[in-house]
């Protein structure tokens, strides 16, 4: 896979360059992990408790959850519809571009750092299993989530450096 | 500036319970919780925009997070800090919130 590169444009644009075949399916797994009903691992590690107090709880999921929810939601959406305009570069000829408004980046990054927490909380990753070297995932699924995990940390490196 | 008059019928002594709320008199931490999976450079970030801490003191109540597996990132009233756990659960932190010990 190339290196990603997020550039600012003038005009509050940002512009996310260097996107080959592999980063292309990487991306787009994102919001396809997000949308739909997870699995309850994964809620539990999104959506925790906030105290041991029952009745502060009970109000918690009636109130805020749905609110966290929806918010995620129009994130992740968003990046989908960023990477639908995806197009050619036409500095680089095998590999792809997308710019879009500097304001979009929050949406950009919570969508991806959602999508590693819930893979991580779906195949229960240690923090031994993130440092340890990776291994070649071949057929096997959880070493090739952790490996997205750490693909989908540089974007999100990228993102955090760069964006405003 | 409101002109409304008092509610309470003359002749009645309106008495004002000086018996603590227990549920709100003490404050409340607002505590984050260690994950494998959250990148440093993030999670000093969010405490940068959440709380307005300069990068120093984010980023020491991160390694406080990595290293002894929790923090307390805020400490105050209820309201305010269910607004903290609310705000630091969107950016997908592990956050709770615990009344602080007597």
């Amino acid at each position: 896979m190339t290196e990603l590169k997020l550039q600012r444009l003038p005009r509050g644009r940002l512009c996310l360059s260097g996107i080959d075949d592999g980063w292309q399916w990487v991306l787009a797994r994102v919001p396809a992990l997000l949308a739909g009903d997870q699995p309850p691992a994964v809620r539990e590690r999104l959506l925790p408790n906030p105290s041991n107090n029952a009745e502060i709880n009970r109000d918690w999921r009636e109130l805020v959850v749905p609110e966290l929810e929806a918010l995620w939601k129009v994130n992740y959406e968003l990046m989908a519809a960023d990477l639908a305009r995806l197009e050619a570069d036409p500095d680089q000829s095998d590999r792809a571009r997308i710019t879009f408004p500097e304001n979009h980046a929050a949406a950009w990054i919570s969508a991806i750092n959602q999508a590693r927490l819930a893979l991580g909380a779906r195949w229960n990753v240690t923090g031994a299993d993130m440092n340890r070297p990776l291994r070649k995932p071949g057929s096997d699924p959880r070493e090739h989530d952790i490996l997205l995990i750490h693909l989908l940390a540089s974007a999100l490196q990228l993102f955090i450096e760069t964006s405003p | 500036m409101s002109t409304a008059s008092p509610t309470v019928a003359p002749g009645v002594i309106e008495t004002v319970s000086d018996k603590p709320q227990p549920s709100l008199d003490r404050p409340w931490n607002v505590v984050v919780h260690n994950d494998p999976i959250n990148l440093m450079t993030f999670v000093t970030m969010v405490f940068q925009r959440v709380f307005g801490y300069p990068r120093q003191k984010a980023g020491r109540l991160m390694m406080e997070v990595h290293t002894r597996g929790r923090s307390i990132v805020w400490t105050g009233g209820h309201e305010q800090a269910e607004h903290y756990v609310r705000i630091l659960q969107q950016y997908h932190l592990w956050t709770t919130m615990e009344r602080v010990e007597s």
